[in-house]
């Protein structure tokens, strides 16, 4: 099977600071990809290099077959076909729930309006909040903002997700309900990357893990083996703590 | 109200404001749809076929020197005209000075410094005796022009520092939800980032543009009469000896209304444009 992200070498520096160290890493289309480590660990930074929402200072990352580097249209063009869910959602708080969805469609894709807003309430309904497409962000609960904003980014049609801590800002309470929409959108076939702390997501859907610590890529192991017989010594400590 | 305009064209300065008023009332009747060709009407089409108007020199009507223009309509052309172009100039030097390119970025910051840093006085007196000097000879541009293009640039930078705490005022969030959906930067701008930013600067912005109304009167300095100009040359008028007073409470009257209708319209809109965060 093809890749459709590839990191070669990737290396990047906040100042002095080196966050993320020698990353490779190949995705095919299709797999879901679970990242997880203790904070600070580079784990948010290596997503958000993904779509170019942190640059890198070395080595390639090829998306979809387009390296990313300085050249605007290209960042553009792949930054479409990459949909990003972020733990803060930022829904933008001057739209509806529906504009927020067709915005970029029609903007971006230049999709008619009719035809973007079908497509909004199609995915809308995908993720059971068809009910509250004309309410204001603010309106709404944690739960349904953050899955507002997953419809948001399915809107665009994209080839991959990536999730950057999508519940870490929940309600335990309404964990399940994003989750649950997640784990819909694996069974369809999305490529996924995840950066979380639900274990119990990971085991369900994760096709790899890759733990990662101090900005380097410790393990990276098929799901069941990667939970019941971890290689590193780090894995193993991590697990018992958050187990 | 006409201040030195000739009493024979009068008509001239009634008509175009009668325009004004007209179009402003029936947009309050129509559909929304229609409402957005009234609004480009008003700020594209009408501030040129106004001024043509009143200045005349063509389709027979004749010319009337800008010299002889004042009183309370030269207080609304010249408000206008700074807050119809201070704005889009001042949310242009905002981005400018957020721009990650360093030589827009220091442009702006050094066009916003300067003008922040002289007294409108300082501005006027040079547009109108300094600048010509630097002119060569032949050319020529008219002294009202002149002036509304300074006090268009020093609000300007006052407008820009405005707009830019609202863009500071922004989460980080925003910005990136907008680029994860592959927006550009203009698209990005003019979407998402300015609608919020500029909302939540309305309190600043409506600050700004009652000053700059109330600033209008520092044009005496240059020889333009605009309201509060003309009651001080009238006062020394033999038939109104010793009204002074009167007048002056007048012209004070006078903005007030103006400001206070501003700072309701100002008010409207926050209420109109809020959406629950």
């Amino acid at each position: 099977m093809g890749k459709i992200i590839e990191l070669k070498k990737v290396n990047k520096w906040f100042d002095k600071f080196q966050v993320l160290k020698d990353i490779d890493l190949e995705v095919a289309p299709q797999e879901k990809i679970v990242i997880c480590g203790p904070s600070g660990s580079g784990k948010s930074t290596l997503i958000r290099c993904i779509n170019r929402l942190e640059e890198h200072q070395e080595g390639n990352i090829i998306v979809d077959g387009t390296e990313l580097a300085e050249n605007t249209k290209n960042i553009e063009k792949i930054r479409a076909e990459v949909g990003m869910v972020f733990q803060q959602f930022n829904l933008f708080p001057h739209l509806s729930i529906l504009d927020n969805c067709t915005l970029a469609p029609i903007w971006v894709k230049k999709l008619p309006k009719k035809e973007a807003e079908e497509v909004a309430m199609k995915n809308l309904t995908r993720v059971q909040i068809d009910d509250q497409a004309l309410k204001f962000p603010g309106q709404l609960s944690g739960g349904q903002q953050q899955r507002a904003a997953i419809a948001r980014a399915l809107c665009m049609e994209p080839k991959i997700m990536l999730f950057d801590e999508p519940t870490s800002a929940l309600d335990p309470e309404m964990i399940k309900e994003v989750l649950d929409v997640m784990v819909d959108l694996a069974k369809g076939g999305m490529t996924m990357i995840v950066v979380t702390h639900e274990m119990g997501f990971a085991k369900e859907v994760a096709d790899y893990m890759i733990f990662m610590d101090e900005g380097k890529i410790v393990e990276r192991a098929k799901t069941k083996e990667f939970f019941e017989n971890p290689k590193s010594d780090r894995t193993k400590l991590f697990l018992s703590q958050i187990l | 109200m006409y201040g030195l305009y000739p009493d024979t064209e009068q008509w001239r300065i009634n008509t175009a404001f009668l325009i004004l008023f007209a179009v402003v009332a029936v947009s309050f009747f129509v559909s929304e749809k229609l409402k957005k060709y009234f609004i480009l009407f008003l700020v594209f089409v009408f501030p040129f076929l106004g001024i043509k108007l009143i200045s005349g020199g063509s389709f027979g009507l004749e010319y009337v020197e800008s010299a002889a223009w004042g009183g309370l309509s030269l207080t609304f052309i010249i408000s206008a005209f700074a807050i119809l172009f201070c704005f889009p100039i001042g949310v242009i030097l905002a981005l400018g000075r957020r721009s990650s390119l360093p030589a827009i970025k220091y442009i702006s910051i050094g066009f916003i410094e300067l003008w922040r840093g002289v007294p409108l006085i300082t501005v006027l007196f040079m547009s109108a005796v300094m600048f010509p000097m630097f002119l060569p000879d032949g050319t020529f541009i008219d002294k009202l022009i002149r002036v509304l293009i300074a006090i268009t640039l020093f609000e300007a930078a006052y407008m820009a520092e405005v707009v830019r705490g609202g863009l500071q005022a922004l989460p980080k969030g925003q910005y990136e939800a907008a680029k994860s959906l592959g927006m550009g930067y203009w698209r990005m701008n003019a979407l998402i980032i300015l609608p919020q930013a500029l909302k939540l600067v309305i309190p600043g912005i409506a600050n700004t543009l009652l000053a700059l109304v109330k600033d209008t009167p520092l044009i005496f300095v240059v020889g333009l009469m605009e309201l509060a100009g003309m009651i001080g040359l009238a006062k020394t008028n033999p038939k109104w000896l010793g009204m002074a007073m009167e007048g002056y409470v007048f012209a004070g009257l006078v903005f007030w209304i103006i400001c206070y209708a501003m700072s309701r319209y100002s008010q409207n809109l926050e209420k109109k444009l809020s959406t629950e965060r």
